[in-house]
């Protein structure tokens, strides 16, 4: 029983390292519960979110401005809306660096995912895969180690197709889950070498730049006033 | 040795307009130009000329349509032309912007004499829409002058110095300035020109004017440079009986691949894009481009990219032959030579490498690069680009737009939402049908996913995106 959990990958073994690879968050408070203090630099990051919009993409933004210096690929595979340029580029992310590939089966955009990660032209992969099995989750971990290239999968509860309690072999897994509309909480689920922690709340960075800054009580009469 | 020139005088218009000929005033003036470069004979009888300033031609006839003169399509339209004339003959050379010079003197077992050749052309080009004026004479630029001068003549040595008496000096495409010399001196055709000494003429009008008079009088030999046409690829495989799948002609296409890298790779060149063509029996052929991502000529990426792009394909009907054709070739980079690869074209390789894997399994169609339009409008704004911008973007300042936006805004019910910040106008797009009038408003749905919604001026909310 407990040769079979190893093998699957599913126990953490204390002598495998000491500090794993890791890239800064941009989120002082995550970087505390995470080992390396980052996002693991050779390893799938499973995000696993309600909706679209509660934050699942900012989180990501800092680690991806960063990124984006290097003359690499971030590569997005498969993902589930248009993308806005214009919204990145302000969040200082270099758009060149940017390639999208939308495949229309699960398995070619796993098989898209892993040739990202295989190539040695990319600096990160992002994946929406429809539904990704543990063997398969595990291909993609090997490949991102060999490659020493973060992969981050995201998981929306109503689109993946598979029950998100399924455990993986990923090297992180965080749940979110919004509380307010700026303030997110993440929920580490899984990380090497660490417990999981209890939620961790965090401010998003949600640029003003509209002419009324908060004009909640100007907008309230403006929405009643369009009813 | 005898030469042929053909003057195309309305080249770029018979190439490029399709009614060039029909009862429509036309004309052509130079890029960033106000001067008329060629007009056809509608236009012509309407009193329009050459070097007329457009408006004064717009006065004369306002129905005069008028187009600008592109200088690459015109060196392509030469290009065909010269061509077509090179069929006919070994040493063909253009002459910008519209004219062929062809050796006819060693081609005279084909062509037959001067006159046969001039004959055989002229309907030849006939044929393919042109109006032609071709002349021979026994040095190139003699015959030149004599087509330039719209004289159809085919003349030996002696006739052509006796007809130079009838050539006035402007045929000879001279400046004004040197023109207006001449005239003071009181010479009035080419042929009072060839009798003065050389000397005279280089010192007291001009050198160059001189040595040309000297080659058209034959005093001075003088050769184009031959054309050479443009190199293409063409590979065709008849089959013996028709095939309802490609999978058992494989082998056969490799056998192309190869031949294809082969001719590449002997002439030091790459191709970026080949085009499969599947004929059939009773349909039209079926064309498949295969395009690599950058250009190449090793024939392991060729195979690979054609073998992908055969599985994806869908035959409609049983298939008699194949071919494999490619005209656009570049030279390979000097850089390929060094024995060691910098880092930055280890990186590059590797790039499209993975663009070609990508493209070969889910088409190129599939993998795009972001760009920014200045197009106000927020679905505009995003390009999904097939080639990466050159240069970095600049944010567009002051908007806060999400990063999610929906294929197509999606009608929603403004009960289920808190308004946070808005609003925001656009009123924009009325240089097209897609107009946009509507406030944006950021607002925070029940489920607390922050979204992006606007409301047109008819009271109906959308969402257009997801701040994510």
């Amino acid at each position: 029983m407990l040769e079979k959990l190893f093998n699957r990958g599913q126990i953490w073994q204390r002598h495998h390292s000491s500090h794993p690879p890791a890239l800064d968050t941009g989120f002082a408070a995550l970087n505390q519960h995470l080992p390396g203090a980052g996002w693991p630099a050779d390893g799938v990051t499973e995000i696993l979110y309600p909706r679209h919009g509660v934050g699942e993409l900012s989180l990501l933004l800092p680690c991806l401005a960063e990124l984006s210096r290097k003359a690499m690929w971030i590569i997005w595979v498969a993902p589930p809306l248009r993308l806005n340029a214009g919204a990145l580029a302000a969040a200082g992310v270099d758009i060149r660096q940017i390639l999208v590939v939308s495949p229309r089966q699960n398995t070619e955009i796993l098989w898209a995912i892993e040739e990202g990660l295989k190539s040695g032209a990319a600096s990160a992969v992002l994946g929406w895969p429809q539904q990704a099995s543990a063997t398969q989750v595990r291909r993609m971990q090997i490949c991102a180690a060999q490659n020493q290239v973060p992969c981050f999968l995201f998981k929306h509860q109503l689109l993946f197709k598979q029950p998100q309690s399924q455990q993986t072999p990923c090297a992180l897994r965080l749940q979110l889950a919004p509380l307010t509309s700026d303030m997110l909480a993440v929920d580490i689920l899984k990380q090497r070498q660490g417990w999981p922690a209890a939620p961790i709340a965090l401010r998003l960075q949600r640029s003003a730049g509209f002419r009324y800054p908060h004009g909640a009580a100007a907008a309230r009469g403006e929405n009643t006033g369009a009813r | 040795m005898n030469w042929l020139y053909i003057h195309l005088p309305h080249l770029y218009g018979e190439t490029w307009l399709a009614d060039f000929h029909s009862s429509q005033p036309m004309a052509l003036t130079r890029a960033q130009g106000q001067q008329i470069d060629a007009i056809n004979p509608a236009a012509r009888t309407c009193g329009v000329d050459i070097d007329m300033s457009l408006s004064t031609a717009f006065c004369l006839c306002p129905q005069l349509r008028a187009s600008v003169l592109d200088a690459r399509r015109q060196r392509r339209a030469l290009q065909r032309a010269a061509a077509i004339a090179a069929r006919h003959c070994a040493w063909v050379a253009e002459d910008p912007p519209c004219g062929i010079y062809l050796e006819i003197a060693s081609m005279a077992k084909l062509l037959g004499r001067a006159l046969q050749a001039q004959s055989t052309l002229q309907q030849v080009f006939q044929q393919r829409g042109y109006s032609a004026v071709i002349a021979a004479a026994p040095n190139p630029k003699a015959a030149r002058l004599l087509a330039r001068a719209g004289r159809s003549q085919c003349c030996d040595q002696r006739q052509f110095e006796r007809c130079l008496g009838d050539i006035p000096v402007t045929a000879l495409g001279i400046d004004a300035k040197t023109e207006l010399r001449l005239a003071k001196l009181g010479l009035a055709s080419v042929e009072d020109l060839a009798r003065l000494p050389h000397g005279d003429l280089s010192y007291r009008v001009d050198t160059g004017l001189a040595l040309y008079v000297d080659r058209i009088s034959g005093r001075q030999t003088w050769l184009p440079p031959p054309f050479q046409a443009p190199e293409q690829f063409r590979w065709q495989l008849d089959l013996e009986q028709d095939f309802d799948s490609l999978e058992p002609l494989r082998f056969f296409l490799a056998k192309g691949i190869g031949e294809f890298c082969h001719f590449l790779q002997q002439r030091c060149l790459a191709a970026q894009a080949l085009q499969l063509t599947l004929l059939h029996r009773r349909r039209p052929p079926t064309n498949v481009d295969v395009r690599l991502a950058a250009i190449d000529n090793r024939p392991e990426s060729w195979q690979y990219m054609l073998s992908n792009t055969v599985n994806r394909l869908q035959l409609e009907a049983p298939i008699i032959a194949m071919q494999l054709r490619a005209s656009v070739f570049e030279a390979l980079d000097r850089q390929e030579r060094q024995l060691f690869k910098s880092v930055s074209q280890e990186s590059g390789e590797k790039k499209s490498q993975l663009l070609n894997r990508l493209g070969a399994r889910l088409g190129m169609g599939r993998i795009h690069f972001l760009q920014i339009s200045t197009d106000p409008r927020p679905e505009y704004q995003t390009v999904y680009a097939s080639q990466a911008a050159v240069q970095k973007h600049r944010p567009p300042a002051g908007r806060n737009t999400p990063l999610w936006l929906a294929p197509q805004p999606l009608p929603t019910d403004i009960d289920q939402y808190t308004i946070s910040r808005g609003p925001l106008r656009l009123n924009t797009g009325w240089w097209d049908r897609n107009g946009a009038h509507r406030d944006y408003y950021i607002a925070s749905h029940t489920t607390l996913s922050t979204q992006w919604v606007f409301r047109q001026p008819s009271g109906l909310w959308y969402i257009h995106g997801w701040f994510a």
